[in-house]
């Protein structure tokens, strides 16, 4: 079987499209605000494109052959190149996102904290547990950019809504403890377990 | 009985759009101390039961689409097809999916009146009957999007596209006050002497209804057998997206942008 042929099965090309499409949305409108109802607050284009970049990768780290995956040889090489990529599409877009554009200290903890939780959901929930996770956590990120910014006042990331520079809020021990216990999820939700999956 | 096939694979899509409903309604500034505040107003409770729609038809949307994909799959579909009645799943799985959301948005209506009857809210802030249908008719297009999407490509991909792109697609419909697709105006504050547009009301579900259809004849285009697709029903889908385009454009150009009227 040709790599090409591999490569289309794994859905590598559908990710790198999808990733690449996710960079150029976040360089080109990542400041633009979504105007979104229900409430004020910083609700940006690059806050939605990062949530949403996790869930479409996540297809890739589902297997194509579900219930002979594990038996295959080639399981553990598409372990490692299916986060591999995920991980380089991930990181990629969050450079683009949060580098060098000017993001106060705690809306920065906060979208930090936002991605990488649905990351780490994306990553140990949808192997496990297949599309209905995708949808489940689809369901969860619209939400959040509704309700985000709310909730971050009762997370300890202080009141977002507030613009003046004087009175920007510092995000409290518990928004730390969040941010940790996220890149801690991340790390912890990439490393190869024994796979039991279904689609 | 097929639609029980269907609704024991889909049993938890009741449940979870009964509770988006709740969250959106429940997410509405109060009324000098009134909570939810939309209780004393018929108008905006409507409004606001409609505007569930914001979060309800994304999910909705990606929900069908899943069950397209994983259940009703392309190669077990061919196979179904020559059989006699083999392709009526499509329909079958439209009602449960429509109707389990239809439902959802019902028990909420329900809850929502009898609040508004307990705290005397008057009725003549209500755009009646059509504030009883665009939040459905928006459904409705939702399910034949998610259906005919899932159908085309197949790929777990769509789900996530879905759901983020129907729910973003109110950026480009819903402060413009042209009539909207797939999910209707939330409106988070209420006027005492106006109420929502009729014409707007009707074009918002007109729009939606001819869109829904021309989805729903694509899909029956999608699932027949190759070389066994008319391309009668292709017109048809052509005709409803033109009939769409026709309710929509003369809002635009005349930029009639007014989406309430007063009372009276």
């Amino acid at each position: 079987m040709s790599l090409l042929r591999i490569a289309l099965i794994w859905r590598l090309p559908w990710a790198v499209l999808l990733g690449g499409c996710t960079i150029g949305v976040v360089l080109a409108l990542g400041d633009a605000s979504l105007q979104l109802p229900m409430g004020v607050g910083p609700r940006l284009v690059r806050q939605a494109a990062l949530l949403f970049l996790p869930l479409a990768l996540s297809v890739l780290v589902m297997p194509p052959v579900p219930d002979l995956h594990p038996s295959l040889l080639r399981a553990s090489t598409h372990h490692r190149i299916s986060r591999g990529l995920f991980w380089v599409l991930m990181g990629a877009a969050c450079a683009a996102g949060w580098l060098g554009a000017g993001i106060t200290g705690t809306l920065l903890m906060f979208e930090v904290t936002s991605t990488l939780v649905l990351t780490a959901a994306a990553l140990f929930l949808v192997p496990r547990l297949g599309g209905r996770m995708i949808l489940t956590l689809t369901a969860v990120g619209c939400a959040w950019l509704l309700y985000g910014v709310l909730a971050a006042k009762y997370l300890g990331f202080g009141d977002l809504t507030v613009t003046d520079d004087h009175y920007m809020p510092e995000g409290s021990t518990l928004a730390w403890i969040l941010l940790a216990t996220s890149v801690i999820a991340c790390l912890l939700a990439s490393v190869p377990t024994k796979p039991t999956h279904r689609t | 009985m097929p639609l029980m096939i269907w609704w024991r694979k889909t049993w938890w899509l009741f449940p979870s759009a009964l509770a988006i409903m709740f969250l959106v309604m429940r997410n509405v500034q109060p009324v000098e101390g009134i909570n939810p505040g939309w209780s004393v107003n018929w108008g905006w409770m409507l409004g606001v039961w409609n505007g569930g729609t914001l979060l309800l038809s994304p999910f909705m949307a990606a929900c069908a689409a899943m069950v397209m994909i994983r259940d009703w799959p392309h190669g077990l579909r061919e196979q179904i097809a020559v059989l006699p009645r083999g392709r009526s799943s499509s329909r079958h799985i439209f009602a449960v999916l429509y109707l389990q959301g239809l439902a959802a948005m019902l028990t909420a209506i329900g809850v929502a009146a009898v609040l508004c009857a307990w705290r005397g809210a008057p009725i003549e802030s209500a755009t009646l009957p059509w504030q009883l249908f665009t939040g459905p008719a928006a459904l409705f297009a939702a399910v034949a999007l998610g259906m005919a999407v899932g159908t085309l490509f197949g790929n777990l991909i769509v789900i996530p596209l879905l759901g983020f792109g129907v729910f973003l697609a109110h950026q480009l419909f819903f402060w413009s006050g042209f009539p909207e697709l797939f999910t209707t105006e939330i409106p988070t504050w209420f006027y005492e002497d106006a109420r929502p547009k009729t014409t707007h009301l009707m074009a918002t579900v007109a729009l939606n209804l001819v869109v829904g259809t021309g989805l729903w004849i694509f899909l029956n285009w999608l699932t027949r057998l190759p070389r066994m697709r008319p391309a009668l029903l292709l017109v048809g889908c052509a005709l409803c997206l033109s009939a769409a385009l026709a309710i929509y454009l003369p809002w635009v150009i005349a930029g009639n942008m007014d989406t309430y009227e007063r009372i009276g």
